[in-house]
């Protein structure tokens, strides 16, 4: 069995057993069964942060150790946690108007969130703009190291400023004021969510690796053909784009299939949500956790399909 | 440009957040809502001025009106009549945290938008007792 292969089995089995606990212990006094979504709203919001410190450590390791490893580290890290951050709002959303009573309001924690995921999403479009395998590298180091300082104002927003938003359950002053079983079920979904980012990375490490393999390989061939005389486009200072030659490589038809899922997502999640008044408090943990499912189910065929089309443009120029 | 094509979505996302926030929150004060105590120490109650009112439903003061509810909202310190349109959300209750928009006019606060804030508790229904916790004032 590969090692893939034994994360990916503890992440189904700690995910299922996260579902039955949050699906079966009692209700909440106040929200009722509203109170399950908090299972997989928090463990989103949890990987958001962890994959934003990852983000950060990958930075720093890369500017200390100037090794790439560390940069793909830091830019799977970056393209998971938008895909949490993204999740934790909409489930978020979700939360709101089965419990405040609407989508969505300019309160602090809110707005902060959404403010994290764009500068993030502008990491991975900063990466995108640079040709230069070690500009790029570089530069996006220093927005992974500097976009950190949102996440300790994300998460204490809610004690610094006013806010219809709760204040955060873990990490807080103050004692933990939550019941046994509503723990349980937090901490097995914090551990089950966990290892899906082991698993998540993994793969998603792997698909830059390739992405790294295919651009050095065409560069190389510039090279032949350029003669000795040119410089490595590879190295900072060069005239030599690779750029476009290497861009195939973000398969276009990928991008397509991805556009395509999110749209479907985006209007099933519109259609149940202009039904919304008439959903039960069970209809609205049932949409949570579809939603929840729904996305992960498609960021994981997303990545294996462009992990599957790059390895095959490699072994097409090797 | 091209290659900067990709900045367009983060940098609209980042722009439409910022403008909201100012337009709609940002336009009167600093703070998310105003409590019961910073609504009546208003100068000049104007009845056009449209702000949030947060604080906690008081028990016993929940009567059913025509077209909406009445209620009692305190901070604590300082405790509001209310005479909300619409109807109030299904978490509505005694002692719940409540955000409301609508107007205050010296003597009632008249609001039409209802939010429920829900504190970080979470309760069993055969354990501890749901106790309110501190007055929802934030930082």
């Amino acid at each position: 069995m590969t090692k893939n292969r034994v994360f990916e089995i503890s992440a189904v089995t700690t995910m299922v057993t996260a579902l039955v606990i949050a699906l079966s212990i009692g209700k909440e006094q106040t929200m009722g069964n509203l109170a399950r979504v908090l299972f997989v709203h928090v463990p989103s919001a949890w990987l958001a942060y962890l994959a934003f410190g990852v983000t950060l450590a990958g930075s720093i390791l890369y500017l200390a150790k100037k090794d790439l490893k560390w940069d793909r580290l830091a830019a799977s890290s970056a393209e998971v946690g938008v895909f949490f951050t993204a999740l934790t709002i909409a489930l978020g959303m979700i939360w709101g108007r089965s419990t405040w009573g609407v989508w969505w309001t300019w309160d602090a924690r809110l707005v902060l969130t959404a403010v994290m995921l764009f500068v993030y999403l502008g990491y991975l479009a900063l990466r995108r703009s640079i040709p230069d395998r070690i500009a790029r590298a570089r530069r996006s180091a220093w927005l992974g190291i500097l976009g950190i300082v949102q996440i300790p104002i994300v998460h204490f927003s809610v004690i610094w400023w006013r806010t219809l938003h709760q204040p955060p359950t873990i990490l807080r002053p103050g004692s933990m004021e939550m019941d046994p079983p509503f723990r349980a079920a937090l901490f097995a979904a914090l551990f089950a969510y966990t290892i899906v980012y082991v698993v998540l990375m993994r793969r998603r490490i792997e698909l830059s690796q390739l992405e790294d393999r295919f651009e050095e390989i065409v560069a190389a061939e510039e090279r032949a053909v350029a003669g000795e005389a040119v410089t490595a486009p590879r190295y900072e200072g060069s005239t030599e784009m690779v750029w476009d030659d290497a861009a195939p490589v973000r398969d276009r038809r990928a991008t397509f299939v991805a556009v395509a899922i999110g749209l479907v997502l985006a209007a099933a999640v519109a259609a149940v949500s202009s039904q919304a008044t008439s959903l039960s408090n069970w209809g609205w943990v049932a949409y949570a956790y579809t939603v929840t499912y729904a996305a992960m189910l498609a960021y994981v065929t997303w990545l294996v399909w462009r992990i599957h089309t790059t390895r095959r443009r490699v072994e097409e120029v090797q | 440009m091209r290659r900067y094509a990709r900045f367009v979505i983060p940098a609209l996302g980042l722009v439409a957040v910022l403008l909201g926030f100012l337009l709609f929150n940002l336009k009167d004060s600093l703070v998310f809502f105003r409590t019961p105590t910073e609504v009546v120490e208003l100068a000049t109650p104007d009845a056009a001025d449209r702000m949030r009112l947060g604080g906690q439903v008081v028990g016993g003061t929940i009567e059913d009106t025509t077209g909406g509810v009445a209620f009692d909202v305190t901070d604590g310190t300082t405790t509001i009549a209310v005479i909300h349109s619409g109807a109030p959300q299904q978490l509505f209750k005694e002692g719940i945290g409540v955000v409301i928009t609508g107007t205050w006019d010296g003597t009632t606060f008249h609001s039409d938008e209802m939010m429920v804030k829900h504190d970080e508790q979470y309760r069993t229904d055969d354990g501890q007792v749901y106790e309110p916790g501190e007055y929802p004032t934030g930082g």
